[in-house]
Order: C-alpha cells, then sequence, then structure tokens
C-alpha cells in the first residue's frame, strides 16, 4: 500500500492541466525537427555506405 | 515492502555506486580471463552447464584442464566465488551483510538451478541432428538460454504469489549491478566477434547512432507531449515519465528528475512502472521477433535495443531474441554466428546510455533557467558538472574491455590471438551467470499486483499508450530502416 506521501503524489495525477510553456513547444518542435533531419541523413549516409570501414 | 519503497532504496546514495563497483568488478574479471592467454588458467575452474537427459552430467568445469573437479564441486566453487565478490561490494555499498549472504545465497541457487533447468535436452536441443545425438523425438527449441526465461518466471512467482519471500531476498536482488557487470564483460566477448569482420561492426557502430536519435529526439519529444497534451500530467511527472519510456528505464528516469529538480519520489514512483513494463516486454518481443524477423536477425537485435526499456531487460532481451533466432535458422541450415544479435542490442543500448548526462543537462539548463527560473536558486541551477556526475560509468568498463579485446585481436602476435577466444570464453561463462542473477531479480522486483493496487494507473495508462501505440512500432521502424538486409556471418 502507499503511504501518505505517495498518495499525495499519486493524487497529483489528476490535478488540472497545466498548459504547455512556448519553451516546452521550442523542445518539441526541435526535439522532433532534429531528429528526423538526422535520421534522414543517418539513413543517407548509411545507404551510400559511409557506415563501413 | 512496496514496489515503490523497494525502488526508492535505489536512490540511496552509500560510498560507492553500484555503477563504479560493476566496472571494477568487470575489469576483473576481464584481467583474470586474459592472464590465462600467458600464464595460469585462473577462471577455468568455473562451472560450466551443457545440454542435459541424465542430471549427473549437465555439471563440469570450463577449462578441461580442470577436469579433475566435478561438476557439483565446480558449482560451489563458483558460488564460493561470487558470495565472496559480491559480500565485499555489498560491504562498499553498506548493505546489511548478513542478510546479503543469506538473501544472495538463495539468489544464485534458485538462479542457476533455473539455468540448468533450461539446459534440458527436452527444452534446449535444436538441431534434428542434437535431437538424434540425445535420443529424444521432440524439443521444445529453445536453446539452453531458455534457463534465462526460467530464471525471470521463478522470479515472477516469488513477487507475485511469495511477497514476504521477495522482501525477505531484497539485499541481494541488485539487477542494476548484475547487468552492468554482465555488460563490462560483453565488450571483450563482442570485440572477439567483432574482430573477424570489422565492416560488420563499424557499420553497427554507425546504425547505433540512429539509436541516440530515435530515443533523446523522437521517443522523448512525443511520449512527453503525449503526457502533457493528452493525459494532462505537470511538467514535474512527464519529464521523468518521458526519458523512462524513451532512453533506458530507471536511471533515465531518475537522472530527469534530479535534473530538472523533482521530489525524489516522482521519478521513484515512474521506475517501478518502468520494470513492470520491461518485464512483460521481456517475455513477448524475442518470441515476436523469433516469428516475424528470424530473416533479419540484426534488426531483431537492434528492436530490442530500442523497444525495450532498462538496460538490463533489453540486453537480456537481445540474449533471449539471439537465442531463439539462431535456433530457428538451425533448424533450416543455417548457422549463423553467435554473438552478433546481443552485440546489436548491447551497442544500442550503450549508445542510448552514453548521452543520459547530456541530456538530463540539457533538461536541467531548461527547466531552472527558463520554466522553473523564478523558483530557483542560483545556486541549484544546472551545472555543467552534472553531465559527467550522472554518466554511467559502466559504458567506460565496456569500451575499455571492447577496446582492449580488439585490440589484442587485431594486434598481437598470433600465438596470443589463437588463444583470445578461449580466455574471454571463460570470462563469458561469469557474464552468463551474472546475466541469469539478473533475469531472476527482474522478476523478483515485479509484482504486478501490487503496482495495481497502488493507483498508478494514470501513469500506467500513459505507459501503455506511448509504448504499444508507439516506442515499439517507431523501434521497429528505425531498426528495420536501419539494419534490415545485413546479415550476421555464418559460423565457420
Amino acid at each position: 500500500m502507499l503511504n501518505n506521501e505517495d498518495r499525495a503524489l499519486v493524487e497529483e495525477l489528476a490535478s488540472p492541466f497545466e498548459p504547455l510553456l512556448p519553451i516546452e513547444k521550442q523542445l518539441i518542435a526541435w526535439s522532433l525537427g532534429l531528429g528526423i533531419a538526422l535520421l534522414i541523413l543517418l539513413a543517407a549516409l548509411g545507404h551510400v555506405g559511409l557506415g563501413q570501414l | 515492502m512496496t514496489a515503490i519503497a523497494e525502488a526508492r532504496t535505489t536512490v540511496r546514495s552509500p560510498a560507492i555506486t553500484e555503477d563504479t563497483l560493476a566496472v571494477w568488478i568487470g575489469l576483473a574479471v576481464f584481467a583474470l580471463g586474459l592472464i590465462s592467454i600467458n600464464g595460469p588458467d585462473l577462471l577455468g575452474w568455473l562451472v560450466n552447464t551443457s545440454v542435459w537427459l541424465d542430471p549427473a552430467k549437465a555439471l563440469g568445469t570450463v577449462a578441461r584442464g580442470y577436469s579433475d573437479l566435478s561438476g557439483a564441486a565446480a558449482l560451489v566453487a563458483t558460488y564460493l566465488a561470487f558470495l565472496v565478490v559480491l559480500t565485499v561490494s555489498a560491504a562498499a555499498l553498506r548493505l546489511d551483510l548478513k542478510r546479503f549472504v543469506a538473501a544472495f545465497t538463495v539468489v544464485f541457487w534458485i538462479a542457476y538451478a533455473s539455468w540448468i533447468a533450461g539446459s534440458y535436452a527436452h527444452v534446449a536441443v535444436v538441431t534434428p541432428a542434437d535431437l538424434k545425438r540425445y535420443g529424444i523425438d521432440w524439443s521444445l527449441k529453445l536453446t539452453n538460454e531458455a534457463g534465462y526465461v526460467v530464471a525471470l518466471l521463478v522470479g515472477l512467482v516469488i513477487a507475485n504469489f511469495f511477497p514476504r519471500l521477495a522482501d525477505w531476498l531484497k539485499e541481494a536482488i541488485r539487477p542494476d549491478l548484475y547487468i552492468k557487470v554482465a555488460i563490462v564483460l560483453l565488450g571483450a566477448v563482442f570485440a572477439v566477434t567483432a574482430a573477424g569482420k570489422l565492416n560488420l561492426a563499424s557499420g553497427l557502430l554507425f546504425r547505433g547512432v540512429a539509436a541516440i536519435v530515435e530515443a533523446y529526439l523522437i521517443y522523448w519529444a512525443v511520449v512527453y507531449y503525449v503526457s502533457r497534451r493528452w493525459f494532462g500530467f505537470s511538467r514535474e511527472w512527464a519529464a521523468p515519465l518521458a526519458s523512462g519510456i524513451s532512453i533506458c528505464g530507471v536511471a533515465a528516469a531518475i537522472a530527469t528528475g534530479g535534473a530538472i529538480r523533482a521530489r525524489p519520489a516522482v521519478p521513484v514512483l515512474v521506475s517501478s512502472l518502468v520494470v513492470v513494463f520491461a518485464v512483460v516486454e521481456v517475455l513477448i518481443l524475442p518470441f515476436v521477433a523469433q516469428h516475424f524477423l528470424s530473416s533479419e536477425p540484426l534488426v531483431a537485435g537492434a528492436w530490442m535495443g530500442l523497444a525495450i526499456k532498462t538496460d538490463g531487460a533489453a540486453v537480456a532481451g537481445g540474449g533471449i531474441t539471439e537465442a531463439l533466432i539462431l535456433a530457428k535458422a538451425a533448424e533450416e541450415g543455417i548457422n549463423y554466428q553467435p554473438g552478433w544479435i546481443l552485440g546489436t542490442t548491447a551497442t544500442v543500448k550503450v549508445f542510448i546510455d552514453i548521452f543520459i548526462g547530456i541530456w538530463a543537462f540539457i533538461l536541467g539548463y531548461i527547466w531552472t533557467n527558463h520554466i522553473n527560473a523564478k523558483t530557483t536558486p542560483e545556486r541549484d541551477r544546472a551545472q555543467v558538472g552534472e553531465i559527467w556526475q550522472r554518466f554511467p560509468k559502466f559504458i567506460l568498463g565496456y569500451l575499455a574491455t571492447f577496446a582492449v579485446g580488439l585490440g589484442i585481436a587485431l594486434w598481437a602476435p598470433a600465438e596470443t590471438t589463437a588463444k583470445l577466444p578461449a580466455a574471454i570464453g571463460e570470462t563469458n561463462v561469469v557474464r552468463v551467470i551474472f546475466f541469469v542473477l539478473t533475469f531472476f531479480s527482474i522478476g523478483v522486483l515485479s509484482n504486478f499486483k501490487t503496482l495495481w493496487r497502488q493507483g498508478l494507473g494514470k501513469l500506467a495508462a500513459v505507459y501503455v499508450v506511448s509504448l504499444f501505440g508507439f516506442v515499439i512500432w517507431v523501434g521497429l521502424a528505425i531498426s528495420w530502416i536501419f539494419f534490415a538486409g545485413i546479415k550476421p556471418p555464418l559460423a565457420g
């Protein structure tokens, strides 16, 4: 069973939604954008055989 | 003790961390193995288990030079060696030594009994030739690595049906320590495997970079968004949860929690979920991989590294996947060289782990300088030194054994090189035992019933949606894009 502290933490999960801040939106957008771009670049480099000695 | 309280014990700060201890233990075993190349065989007396029908023939020693030692004596000697080394480690970790010795004794014997059970011929034999050799007409064809699954299942039974025993064992339930020692030793095993096919090995390392990009930049952003927007989690909860699901489970959740200055219990609660879901994945994904990906072994290996969270479960999943796929291929007359699938999983996982510290620092910087700038005192803002502080040191051990092993394999005199596989083979026996201990420990930590009772349904819902709706499939797609068409070399 949960102790009081853990129970309070779990109850927090039902707390009202905190809107996404601009910095969070930037973090998500930059992560995804950079991630997809790097994956395409890596796939292309792998395709031309750059991953081989 | 609840799963949460159990997980909380993992974040205490002893004199030395399990991470650092794992490096020293792994390097010490590796050094002992290397001595046998030009000196006495210091590990040859360790116990080795063969596939068996007659239990009396199950056990033996690793090296023929010690064949005077009976299998049972080798097993007892191996147990004593593990007990001594790990009790010294337990002392360094400031554990209760009496409880540790008693608990480890039970853990070792149950785990090794599971390993022996997995080597039973009706469980392990794979090829028609071996069926004939053992005089049997059926087998589950799981290879002797079925022992890992047996250990995991026994651990799960104890956790879910004998919780008092699970609680009593907890002093010796150290999956992080066990798997990190195993990964350090795996570096040398992979080096010997890679030395023969450097082109392939370098290709794998290159493709491992894709795993870093995926885990940190794609997975994390999506899981963070899902948990914030769809499930309404606060930032304090969403960030450790995203790291736990996306990167490498417990370690990432705790590193992120510390970096964003979350209350310590938040990443600990997240970690309790990570462990349970990792077990579910280990029990399912390797068999899915065997069924659908046996023609693409390295895709399967990379997938385990990307989809299964926590280092222990992922590398363990890679081990089972390798056993299952090699078994299926052997049935079809294809004998792949062992080590490549597991090596791919470990490489992917190690590459991901390398950047935990940097990622935690980036999040810490954003949180303490932008999101919580008003409430964070200057002295508590993210410092560059945290990158090293949160860097998983066992990776250095893995890289060291890999580099030394590869160096010897490539540049040592032929006489030395010829003896290297046998020497590393002896350290691999130690690695296997640490693997078995990891599987059993993960099982014992996974009390499903307790978790549901604790009311973590909303956290679990995010986990289910993210893991089964996104992480597993994107991991499969990326593994396919980068590893499809690359086959392990054939044995011999």
